[in-house]
């Protein structure tokens, strides 16, 4: 199980707790399968993340990015590793603002890289 | 003449303060038998002030529904401290405005304070809190203390900025060897000075280092995770290449959980456009009326 975030969820994903939002209302109870209608629901009540059944943490991590290009997300890598370096990247907002750094950067770069080819 | 972060900020206070009206409009709002009717009324009495105020809460930055063309519906719709702490942030832009851009980059400058409003303010939306707009003028004001450096001592800053390319530390650090103190301190001295209301004053005080505090406050807590935060999104000027460290004790006393962030972030970098457009076009309104 994993704490996965709303941008990485998807339907027929178990829930292993209950879905909670911030000021304790309890929108769906663990053990639930969840639909495309569910997802929905959370990103409108603003729930930012939920507790998943049989996901790796580090599978999940890398889900947003699946669409970048290896080389720029290396060169990303590159970059922001050096920004952090006086961060402790263990604790946990670290390490999803470091993830975070590493998806803008990379954006950035294809965005870039796109604006070369079309000039 | 050794200088310390308290003879800084009374010198600066000497030329530069604030106006009355937000000292009055304070005195207005923390009084329980005056109605949005009196507080309209004495922000009306400054028409500049009430054109300005009323762009702000019309543009983007506010997303409201519908327009807001009188000051007393201005009251009603945003609320008499946020419209406080409205009046307090273009008594801020103003005296941004009077230094020069040789003195140091205002506009890297303004672009990361900015950031840090910005960040504050989707920060303490999370976190609940009634009056957002405190949080923005907190991280507005947040490193008032390095620009108040940059004036005063521009020997000493070239002596810092050789000492923080030199030798590898934060700046707040090479401030602190250079000077015996750092911006944190003079930003405090600074607000004091200025009497501002005690959050403010803790908040910029101790945005690098909230759990030397005694207690963290939100305030401080808040402006610290924001800081951090545009400092990743690398918006505007930091002086500072490396992410700063984020206090685990400012972040626990924030109680939110990391996957926030993601959310946050894309709103903080719509707000931040949407910030930039309001704060430059105030700007040169204000410029354009002087």
């Amino acid at each position: 199980m994993a704490i996965v975030n709303l941008e990485d969820l998807k339907p027929g994903m178990v829930l292993v707790s209950d879905a909670v939002l911030l000021n304790g209302r309890t929108l769906l109870r663990a053990g639930a399968e969840l639909t495309d209608k569910n997802i929905k629901m959370f990103s409108s009540w603003g729930l930012t993340e939920a507790n998943i059944e049989g996901i790796e943490e580090t599978s999940v991590k890398s889900d947003a990015m699946q669409h970048l290009d290896d080389e720029l997300l290396a060169q990303a890598e590159l970059k922001v590793g050096e920004m952090f370096k006086f961060t402790n990247t263990e604790f946990p907002p670290i390490t999803e603002l470091y993830r975070i750094c590493i998806r803008e950067h990379a954006e950035k770069l294809v965005e870039a890289s796109h604006n070369e080819m079309d000039g | 003449m050794k200088w310390t972060a308290e003879k800084l900020a009374a010198e600066v206070g000497a030329v530069c303060s604030l106006p009355t009206i937000y000292f009055r409009l304070n005195e207005l709002v923390n009084d329980v038998h005056v109605s949005n009717k009196d507080v309209g009324a004495l922000i009306s009495e400054d028409a500049g002030l009430s054109v300005r105020l009323l762009r702000m809460v019309n543009s983007a930055f506010f997303g409201l529904p519908s327009s807001v063309d009188t000051i007393t519906r201005a009251v009603t719709v945003i609320g008499t401290r946020q419209l406080n702490d409205l009046v307090l942030m273009t008594s801020v832009v103003d005296m941004f405005d009077g230094i020069p851009n040789e003195v140091a980059n205002m506009e890297l400058f303004w672009q990361h304070s900015i950031a840090t409003g910005v960040s504050a303010r989707v920060l303490a939306n999370y976190h609940r809190e009634p009056n957002v707009e405190r949080f923005f003028v907190a991280g507005l004001l947040h490193d008032i203390g390095r620009l108040v450096i940059f004036q005063k001592l521009p020997e000493e800053t070239t002596e810092i900025l050789t000492l923080i390319n030199e030798i590898e530390i934060p700046l707040y650090v090479a401030e602190k060897q250079v000077l015996g103190f750092d911006h944190t301190d003079v930003g405090r001295a600074m607000l004091d000075q200025w009497g501002l209301p005690e959050h403010l004053v803790t908040a910029v005080g101790g945005h690098h280092h909230p759990s030397a505090l005694e207690e963290i406050d939100v305030d401080s807590a808040i402006v610290h995770v924001a800081d951090v935060i545009a400092n990743v999104l690398g918006m505007g000027w930091a002086t500072e290449v490396y992410v700063p460290e984020l206090d685990e004790a400012a972040w626990k006393r924030l109680d939110l959980p990391p996957s926030i962030l993601s959310p946050a972030v894309e709103q903080i970098k719509r707000q931040y456009d949407d910030a930039i457009e309001l704060i430059f076009s105030d700007k040169a309104l204000n410029s354009s009326a002087a």
